[in-house]
């Protein structure tokens, strides 16, 4: 598609993103909607459950305003609770249930939920977190047993706004990899923007079926994943979980023509081959499969391209933009790591040090303009005008350079690490560790000595590797110019990652120093 | 090979592989799935079982989740599959 086409897509956006469902429900009511393991609901079904969801909502004391948690893995009644929140003003607050409680409690006490509904049929952490609030956990019209908090009768709704499309339609607190969780407001308009031409740039339509297993608790799979599949009248497989071993199942079993993941997915899905000696893995149906939510590495890009017969295409968002910044286009596929173009009726600037726009080619703090930026954070003022300037321009703080009309990214500002006194990107080092034949993934952090800091890399290895650091120091080596290679490299079983599939880059932080102090006391070990 | 070798075999991988030796932090309940195994750890307990009991595990059988729940439904999962095979 191109940039003139988003004026016509702007006028056609439906006002909240409830009224998605309608249109189907009435042009072709007994189309599938909703498929997951325990059951499916056709459009006509999704509208009715969804007319009554809201009276149920209503009935048991949600009011216009008021802040709803959702502790959720992907099933239909989630998805149509989200949209009977949204569609009667109150503010739906998606928690993944695989967070700690710690952090769970941290946003239900920050949003100040007026309830807190828990996804317990499909979701073991959900019920923990149910029991441990003591939630009741009861049967609720068809959607099956879910988990309800009391009410709060001691927090007040958030006044409602007189344009329906800005009113804030989901808050989604951020994963914290570098900073304390902020509660991100995306309005109607946001969503339905992101969600409506992330579908037009991929030309969705009814016949579509769309793998929905990345979290809908997290933006891709809320506006690219959820709402783009309902806005094109197309089909949804919902998945709690993504799981290499059962994934080629669900795949061919459901026919699914559109697979949206994240790097980490593809990586399993390439070990999954290996463990079953495959060459190819090929779904007749399947015609697009795309990554996004971190960088994609050039070996598990190729490689997952040769045993699927498809391009894997690749963007680039945060939570903040709703979240689809860049994306490479189905008609002009990258066959570098790039994210493609800027996403349509999105403006994007890199400015350098100096706050002044770069020159042609050079890496910039990648700042963006459009109907996909926040609202701003929830209660946070402060914190929203140090993002959003006057103009309107967010800063995403990555660093990104754009090569003839394609986006690549360079890294996080706040991931940098200063290296003798050069800037060393952990994103190219992570690249030349991941191009081994034996690496699976890599996270790359520094530590900080005196007034340096140390490159440290923890590695994960193909499961039969009998790589040593030693021979990856030497791969690194041959790569990487010698103020950019690890001081040190760490085999780990599985990097820790947050529940949207990245590398946890923080709590990588903290075993790096964890390491270095046992090493000064001699009591380090490692697999 | 008898249930108590099976489950010696069965106990390291698992203490080793995923908590870093921590043999106290495995859990005897059934939460070994998503709190120990994660969906890569899935396919490494996979490459485990098939390489070490000689048995061949189904993309199906990892698919129920009382296959792999605990350390005693795995052992009882490699005795049915190595009964199975004479």
């Amino acid at each position: 598609m191109t940039e003139d086409q988003v004026p016509e897509i702007l006028s056609r956006l439906p006002t909240r993103i409830s009224d998605v469902v309608r249109p189907w429900a009435e042009h072709s009511p007994d189309h599938p909607a909703l498929l997951e393991a325990s059951g499916a609901w056709s459009y006509g079904q999704l509208a009715s459950t969804l007319a009554e969801t809201q009276s149920w909502l209503t009935d048991s004391g949600v009011r216009p305003g008021d802040r709803v948690m959702i502790v959720c893995e992907n099933c239909r009644a989630f998805v149509v609770i989200f949209l009977a929140l949204a569609a009667i003003d109150a503010w739906p607050v998606l928690v993944n249930a695989r967070l700690s409680a710690r952090e769970i409690d941290e946003v239900r006490n920050h949003c100040g939920a007026r309830r807190v509904i828990y996804m317990t049929s499909v979701s073991p952490h959900a019920m923990a977190h149910a029991k441990r609030h003591g939630a009741a956990i009861e049967a609720v019209l068809n959607l099956g047993s879910i988990g309800v908090a009391a009410l709060d009768e001691n927090v007040a709704p958030e006044p409602i706004g007189a344009n329906v499309a800005e009113r804030v339609a989901a808050l989604i607190y951020t994963s914290g990899t570098t900073a304390a969780p902020k509660g991100v407001m995306l309005t109607h308009k946001n969503l339905l923007f992101v969600a409506a031409v992330s579908a037009r740039i991929r030309s969705l339509t009814p016949d579509d079926r769309l793998y929905g297993v990345l979290p809908m608790s997290h933006a891709v799979g809320l506006s690219v994943v959820l709402l783009g599949t309902l806005l094109s009248g197309a089909t949804l497989y919902l998945a709690s979980r993504f799981d290499p071993m059962t994934a080629p199942a669900a795949l061919e079993r459901n026919q699914l023509t559109v697979l949206l993941g994240v790097p980490y997915m593809f990586a399993q899905l390439l070990q999954y081959a290996e463990l079953r000696r495959l060459t190819s893995l090929r779904f007749p149906a399947l015609r697009i499969i795309s990554s996004s939510g971190a960088p994609l590495q050039l070996a598990v890009k190729s490689a997952t391209e040769s045993l699927f017969g498809l391009v894997l295409h690749n963007g680039y968002g945060v939570t903040e933009c709703s979240p689809t910044i860049a994306q490479t286009r189905v008609e002009k596929p990258c066959t570098d790591t790039s994210v493609g173009p800027v996403f349509p009726g999105v403006e994007v600037r890199l400015l350098g040090h100096d706050r002044r726009p770069v020159g042609r080619g050079e890496v910039g703090e990648l700042q963006v303009r459009g109907p996909n930026v926040m609202k701003g954070y929830y209660h946070a003022p402060e914190e929203t005008a140090a993002v959003i300037d006057a103009d309107g321009w967010f800063n995403t703080r990555d660093l990104a350079r754009l090569e003839q009309g394609n986006l690549f990214l360079v890294g996080r500002a706040k991931d940098l690490i200063v290296r003798f006194g050069f800037n060393v990107y952990p994103a190219e080092v992570e690249a030349v560790l991941n191009a081994h034949p034996a690496v699976v993934q890599s996270g790359v952090v520094g530590r900080s000595l005196d007034a340096d800091e140390e490159i440290v890399a923890f590695v994960q290895l193909l499961p039969e590797a009998t790589l040593t650091t030693n021979e990856l120091a030497e791969h690194a080596a041959r790569s990487l110019a010698p103020y950019k290679r690890p001081a040190r490299i760490v085999f780990v079983p599985t990097l820790p990652l947050t529940p949207t599939g990245k590398i946890a880059k923080a709590e990588l932080a903290n075993l790096a120093t964890q390491i270095a102090a046992a090493r000064d006391t001699g009591g380090c070990s490692r697999r | 090979m008898n249930r108590a070798e099976i489950e010696r075999e069965v106990r390291n991988f698992l203490i080793n592989n995923f908590l870093f030796g921590r043999a106290d932090a495995l859990p005897e309940d059934g939460s070994l799935q998503g709190e120990v195994i994660d969906s890569t750890g899935a396919i490494e307990l996979v490459m485990f079982l098939q390489n070490s009991f000689g048995i061949n595990v189904e993309d199906e059988e990892v698919a129920v989740p009382e296959n792999f729940d605990s350390v005693k439904s795995i052992v009882h999962y490699v005795e049915k599959k190595l009964r199975s095979k004479t």
